[in-house]
C-alpha cells in the first residue's frame, strides 16, 4: 500500500491513528446506460427502493435533530422530505426511465441537471441557492440506488471519518455518534461548521486536504495530526510509532492542561484574573467550562443566521441564548449582535455586494439599518436575561451617535417585552466592541454611555494598521505588539479602569501568551479567547508575578519596534519567572 | 375552477419555511393547485415549483384551484398567504 503525506489546515488539535471510514463523494453519471425495454419495470422498482431508503434516513435525522434542538431546525428536513415526494421531479424521473430505456442513475443525473440550470438562472440570490437543497437531496437518493448490503459496513468500530465535505446536519449527526477518532477533509476551513464541532467534541480533524477521499479507500490505514494539520496515509512501522509516541505526550500535555483548569485563576502574587471563553454554539459551553472558563466573554450569534436557511425567529434566538445562558449561569455570557456584512454577507439578509467590505455596511451599521431584524435580536437576549447572567455586547461601534440610537430601540423593546408580560434583566449591561481605532481614541467619552467595555484585537489591529491579514503581500506588516497598537490598548484599558467601568479583551492577543503578558501589565482581568487556549494562557499568568509583570511591560513600552518590545518582555520575563513560556509542545 | 390573484406579503417571500406550508395545507385538499406567475404555471403541491417561482415581497400570483373541494382549499391557501404564513417578520 502506498505511503504519503497531505497537508491541510489543523483546525482540532490532538493525534488519532487508524482505519479509514469513506464517505463516498457522489459523482452523477455523464454515461447513458441503456437498458432492455422487459427491464424498465425492475428498474423503476429499483428508484422506488432508493426513494423509500432516502425517506427513512430523512425522516430519522428530521426526528433525531428536533429531539436535540427542537422544531425550528428540523423544517429543513421537512422541505427535504417534499422534495423526495415532490410529484413533478418524480414523474421526470419516472418518464426519462420509460422513454429513454435507461438506468435511474441517468434520470437522476438528467433530472439534477435541469434543476440546476432552472435554480441558476435566478436572479435572487437566496431562491438561487436553494439548488444546495435540492442537489442534497438527489445525491442522497443516488447514494441510495446501490443496495445497503453492497455499500462498506460501518461496522460501529471506532474509525476516521474521511469525505469530501460534511453538510452541517451530516456533522452534527456523525461526529457526535462517538465512534470518530478523527475527521480529514477535502473542503472547509478554521470557521467551518465541522472545524467547530470537531473542536468542542475533541475529535482531532484536518479540513481543506484538497483531495484526500479520492486518495483513500475503506480500510487503509492513516495517521490525522490536527495538531500540525497534516494527514500520514499508509505510514510505514518506524513512523507510526514515532506518532504513537507523539499522541501520548499531546495526551499528557493535555491532562496537564485539564489539572490546570480546575486551579483558581491568580498570579503568583495573588492578582485574580478572569479566563473567559469565545463560542458561536451552545454545544460549546460545556467543554469550554471543563477547560476552565469562567463565563462566555463572546457569544458570536451570527452562527444562527448562518446555520438557518431562512431568517430566524425570536423564538430560534431565545431558545438557543436561554440554553447558553442556563448552562453558564451564574458565569456571564456575553452575546454579541450580530457581526454581518462585508465578507460574512448571508444570501437571507440580501446584503449588496461591497467594493470595501471591511469599510462597508457591516456590523452595527447593518443592525441600525434594519432595525426590525435588530429589534428581534434584543428581544430574544432581554428574554435570555431572566434565565442567567446576560449581557448585551454590540460590535464596531464608531461614534456616540450609534449608542443613542441602540438605548432608544432598547427601550422601546424593553416597554413591548413589559406589555406581554415577560421577564428579563431591567438592568442587564450594555457594553460596546473596541475594533475601530476611532472608538479606541475616544474611550474616555464612550465609556460613560455604556456599562462595559470589550476589545475586539483582531480587528482593532487590521484597522489600526491598515493591513488585511490574509493578503499574503502585507500580512508581514500584522503584529500585535507594534508600539501604536499597544499604546491603543493601554489607553483603553486604563481609561476604562478609572472610570470604573469592566473590560474585557476578546481578539486572538488574549490567546497569545506574550500578548496575554501584555495585557496583564495593563492591568487587564477579563480574557476572552477561543477555550482551547484557556489551560495554555491559565499557566503562563499563573507563573508569573503581577506586579514583575507590570514593570517590565512599562518600560517596554518605551521601546520603537514591535521585535524590541518582543525581546524585552521574554528576556525580562524569563530571567524571573523561566517557566513563564514553558509549555512543551504548545497546542 | 376558483381563479383569484393575491400579492405575496411577508418579507421572505415564498421562502423554504412558508414553501413546506403551503404545500402541506394544499396537500390537505384533493383539489388541484395551480400557481400562475408571469405567464408560468407551477403545480402548487410541488415544493421545488414553489421555489422555482423565486417569488418574492410584493409579487402578485395567481391561484387556481379545481376540484370538488376547491371552495375550502382556495379560502386555506388564501388565509395563509394574508396571515403572512404565520411568520413573525
Amino acid at each position: 500500500m502506498e505511503y504519503f503525506r497531505l497537508r491541510g489546515i489543523g483546525v482540532s488539535p490532538g493525534i488519532a491513528i487508524g482505519e479509514v471510514l469513506l464517505t463516498e463523494r457522489v459523482i452523477f453519471t455523464e454515461r447513458k446506460e441503456k437498458i432492455l425495454p422487459h427491464q424498465v419495470e425492475h428498474e423503476l422498482k429499483r428508484l422506488n427502493k432508493a426513494i423509500e431508503r432516502t425517506k427513512s434516513q430523512l425522516t430519522r435525522i428530521k426526528d433525531q435533530i428536533r429531539k436535540k434542538m427542537g422544531e425550528e431546525h428540523s423544517f429543513i428536513l421537512e422541505a427535504h422530505l417534499l422534495m423526495l415526494e415532490d410529484k413533478s421531479m418524480r414523474s421526470g424521473l419516472d418518464r426519462i426511465i420509460r422513454e429513454e430505456h435507461c438506468r435511474a442513475e441517468w434520470a437522476l443525473s438528467c433530472i439534477h441537471e435541469k434543476y440546476k440550470r432552472l435554480f441558476e438562472s435566478i436572479s435572487d440570490e437566496y431562491f438561487r441557492q436553494r439548488e444546495s437543497d435540492i442537489s442534497d437531496v438527489l445525491t442522497k437518493l443516488y447514494r441510495n440506488l446501490e443496495s445497503p448490503d453492497k455499500k462498506k459496513k460501518d461496522d460501529g468500530r471506532e474509525k476516521i471519518l474521511v469525505a469530501h465535505d460534511l453538510l452541517p446536519s451530516e456533522a452534527a449527526l456523525k461526529l457526535s455518534r462517538g465512534n470518530v477518532l478523527a475527521v480529514a477533509i477535502d473542503m472547509g476551513g478554521q470557521t467551518s461548521h465541522t472545524a467547530i464541532l470537531a473542536r468542542s467534541l475533541n475529535i482531532p480533524a484536518v479540513l481543506a486536504l484538497r483531495n484526500i477521499s479520492q486518495r483513500v479507500k475503506n480500510g487503509d490505514y492513516i495517521i490525522v495530526d490536527g495538531s500540525d494539520g497534516e494527514v500520514i496515509v499508509n505510514p510505514p512501522h518506524a513512523l507510526r510509532k514515532e506518532f504513537f509516541d507523539k499522541k501520548e505526550k499531546y495526551e499528557d500535555y493535555r491532562r496537564e492542561l485539564r489539572k490546570t483548569a480546575k486551579l483558581r485563576s491568580t498570579t503568583l502574587d495573588n492578582f485574580r484574573f478572569y479566563p473567559l471563553a469565545n463560542i458561536e454554539l451552545p454545544e460549546e459551553v460545556k467543554p469550554a467550562l471543563s477547560l476552565g472558563a469562567e463565563g462566555v466573554g463572546l457569544f458570536r450569534s451570527e452562527f444562527i443566521y448562518l446555520q438557518s436557511t431562512s431568517l430566524p425567529s425570536e423564538e430560534e434566538h431565545y431558545l438557543i441564548y436561554s440554553q447558553i445562558a442556563k448552562e453558564t449561569s451564574p458565569f456571564p455570557v456575553y452575546i454579541r449582535t450580530i457581526d454581518i456584512g462585508g465578507e460574512k454577507s448571508l444570501p437571507q439578509l440580501k446584503i449588496e455586494k461591497e467594493p470595501n467590505p471591511a469599510l462597508g455596511l457591516r456590523a452595527i451599521r447593518f443592525s441600525l439599518r434594519e432595525t426590525d431584524l435588530f429589534k428581534i435580536q434584543l428581544r430574544a437576549i432581554l428574554r435570555a436575561s431572566a434565565m442567567g447572567n446576560v449581557r448585551i455586547l454590540i460590535p464596531m461601534i464608531t461614534e456616540i451617535e450609534e449608542i443613542v440610537e441602540i438605548k432608544i430601540l432598547l427601550r422601546e423593546v424593553k416597554e413591548e417585552l413589559k406589555l406581554k408580560r415577560h421577564k428579563y434583566d431591567e438592568n442587564i449591561p450594555l457594553g460596546v466592541m473596541i475594533e475601530v481605532p476611532a472608538a479606541a481614541a475616544m474611550t474616555d467619552l464612550l465609556v460613560k454611555e455604556v456599562d462595559y467595555l470589550s476589545i475586539g484585537t483582531n480587528d482593532l489591529i487590521q484597522y489600526c494598521l491598515a493591513v488585511d491579514r490574509g493578503n499574503e503581500f502585507v500580512s508581514y506588516l500584522y503584529k500585535p505588539l507594534h508600539p501604536s497598537v499597544l499604546r491603543l490598548v493601554r489607553f483603553v484599558i486604563e481609561t476604562a479602569q478609572k472610570a470604573g467601568k469592566e473590560i474585557s479583551v476578546c481578539g486572538e492577543m488574549a490567546a497569545d501568551p506574550l500578548a496575554a503578558i501584555v495585557l496583564l501589565g495593563f492591568g487587564l482581568v477579563n480574557f476572552s479567547m477561543n477555550p482551547i487556549f484557556i489551560p495554555k494562557i491559565k499557566k503562563t499568568l499563573r507563573s508569573v508575578e503581577f506586579k514583575t509583570v507590570k514593570k517590565v511591560i512599562r518600560e517596554a513600552m518605551a521601546l520603537k519596534t514591535a521585535q524590541e518590545i518582543e525581546e524585552y518582555i521574554i528576556e525580562k520575563i524569563l530571567v524571573k519567572h523561566p517557566n513563564a513560556f514553558l509549555m512543551g509542545k504548545v497546542i | 375552477m376558483l381563479k383569484k390573484k393575491i400579492t405575496i406579503k411577508n418579507k421572505l417571500g415564498m421562502h423554504a419555511r412558508a414553501a413546506v406550508k403551503f404545500v402541506n395545507v394544499a396537500n390537505r385538499f384533493k383539489s388541484s393547485v395551480k400557481i400562475e406567475k408571469d405567464g408560468n404555471e407551477i403545480d402548487g403541491k410541488s415544493i421545488l415549483g414553489i421555489l422555482t417561482l423565486a417569488a418574492v415581497q410584493g409579487t402578485e400570483i395567481v391561484l387556481k384551484v379545481s376540484g370538488k373541494d376547491e371552495d375550502k382549499a382556495l379560502s386555506a391557501l388564501l388565509e395563509l398567504i394574508n396571515n403572512k404564513f404565520l411568520e413573525k417578520e
